[in-house]
């Protein structure tokens, strides 16, 4: 993003189910229900919305891919929502709720559309194991792991995190200081999927899938689905909420720190940081990627509290993937705008201007944002 | 002969990577190296990254190299694997940051370690099928 773009696009509605494992509704009817409260949030209708970016793909293996089932589509969600003025329709394919935010930013910027939604929904299917991959051959880049019995999650981030250990002389119980805060923010959330504090007893003694992950490493698959509006700077001040400002974003992986140079910001400006845990050690890498603290300290600067609601940097404040449950960070971005837009309740940072937003996996860019009061 | 099937996932060559198997079901190690500047590509890549230079040939390799990173997969959700098994990210030691992904074989999982040497190995899968595979090494 342009430093002259700063400032001229902003989140203003929010909309958020709650997360469960247990449900009779369909995929579709958790989706609409977002989508319905963002926009009211907003103080609009179905039919102000001329623009639609989202996430439709299912990410487990064992996904059918089936619209309104396991998935929402965009032309699902114009049907359903009855949003005959959409013109501007893209469904973006992969998961991760970074790409769609860039592309309603753009539309907005380029005058395509006026007021845009984004929706991310999953779903937990039923029956078998979600993360199950039962596959006869493997292609692409997949042909040289997938002989081996690496996946492509949790294997390649318990690659990683041993690696990280082995270095930096971290442990588990270091991790624990992570998975203990996420957890205690869900708490604060009442959309999250757990509501329970996370012992250390309870998150060392789990099993170990691809050593030294555990399922306490994991987001939870859950269902439910989270959505956004967005719209112009001069449209954003005539709505119903505090507008949350994009002062800045960019996609570099290589260098996560570009976020610095295109917002005019340092992390000294930074009050929250929505940090993606789609795999909990996800958090120690863009601490320090991010420059909120060294090259492998990551580990000492959680430890240390700094991390908690009231810490220095309070870090992904409403439980993230691990704590309210997976959704491919859509939640996240709920949050950083709730925090900038002064609504997170009981996890309202005091004090709090700009609310950062990582999104992405170890091996591939997502996104970073910066949002802030404007 | 094991009457067990072997359902590992077998791997599915494409143009680019063809050699790399075919060297494999010989029981030689090769990867793609530039004819520029010298620099091995892996995973293959149609030309080479660092320099642009299309003309990359298949060099033969020690097979040595070191344990960067392992895991051990303890649990049974992937299909045809019989845990516990380790996979290991080796680096190879032609080239700082050159990782291959393979099983440590030949030892106990237990011993796997950061910084452990070794060398390759070649797993015959079936009549068609060989893959690269590291084991520990003692010099």
């Amino acid at each position: 993003m342009a430093m002259a773009l700063r400032n001229k696009v902003a989140i203003v509605g929010v909309g958020h189910t709650p997360m469960v494992r247990k449900t009779d509704r369909s995929l579709g009817s958790f989706a609409a229900e977002a989508a319905l409260q963002a926009i009211r949030d907003a103080g609009l209708r179905p039919t102000d919305i001329d623009g639609y970016a989202g996430n439709p793909v299912a990410m487990n293996p064992s996904a059918r891919h089936w619209d309104g089932v396991d998935e929402v589509s965009g032309r699902y969600m114009r049907s359903t929502l009855g949003m005959t003025k959409v013109r501007w329709l893209v469904d973006m394919t992969r998961g991760l709720a970074s790409d769609s935010i860039i592309e309603a930013v753009h539309a907005l910027q380029s005058g395509n559309c006026k007021y845009v939604l984004v929706v991310r929904a999953m779903l937990l299917p039923s029956g078998g194991r979600y993360a199950r991959t039962e596959a006869p051959a493997a292609g692409g880049p997949g042909q040289f792991s997938g002989p081996y019995g690496l996946d492509n999650g949790i294997g390649r981030t318990a690659l990683w995190l041993n690696r990280y250990m082995h270095e930096y002389g971290a442990t588990k119980k270091d991790l624990y200081a992570v998975a203990q805060t996420l957890r205690e923010h869900a708490c604060l959330n009442p959309n999250a999927y757990w509501q329970t504090p996370l012992s250390e007893e309870e998150y060392l003694g789990a099993p170990q899938i691809f050593e030294p992950m555990t399922r306490f490493d994991c987001d939870i698959p859950v269902t439910g689905a989270a959505a956004v509006v967005l719209t112009t700077a001069d449209r954003a001040k005539d709505l119903a909420q505090k507008p949350a400002y994009i002062s800045g974003l960019a996609t570099d992986w290589e260098a996560p720190d570009t976020i610095y140079k295109v917002s005019g910001m340092g992390p000294k400006d930074i009050q929250a940081a929505q940090l993606y845990d789609g795999f909990l050690p996800f958090v120690w890498y863009w601490l320090e990627r991010l420059q909120f603290c060294q090259k492998g300290e990551a580990h000492r600067f959680a430890l240390d509290g700094n991390i908690k609601l009231g810490g220095k940097l309070p870090v992904t404040t409403f439980g993230g993937s691990v704590g309210e449950g997976r959704l491919n960070g859509l939640g996240h971005v709920c949050e950083g705008a709730l925090q900038v837009m002064q609504r997170a309740g009981k996890r309202q940072v005091k004090g709090l201007s700009t609310c950062l937003v990582s999104l992405g996996f170890i091996w591939s860019q997502g996104a970073v944002l910066i949002l802030n009061e404007g | 002969m094991s009457a067990t099937v072997d359902k590992r996932p077998i791997p599915l060559p494409d143009p680019d990577t063809a050699p790399y198997w075919a060297a494999a079901r010989k029981h030689e190690f090769k990867l793609p190296r530039c004819r520029l500047c010298s620099r091995y590509v892996f995973p293959p890549k149609p030309i080479c990254p660092a320099c642009g230079e299309a003309s990359l040939e298949w060099q033969e390799v020690s097979g040595r190299g070191t344990v960067f990173a392992f895991t051990i997969m303890r649990d049974n959700f992937m299909g045809g694997f019989e845990p516990p098994y380790s996979v290991a990210e080796v680096e190879l030691e032609e080239q700082p940051g050159l990782f291959v992904v393979a099983n440590i074989v030949g030892c106990e999982i237990s011993a796997v370690r950061n910084g452990m040497p070794v060398e390759v190995t070649f797993e015959d899968r079936s009549e068609s099928v060989t893959v690269p595979q590291f084991r520990p090494r003692k010099t």
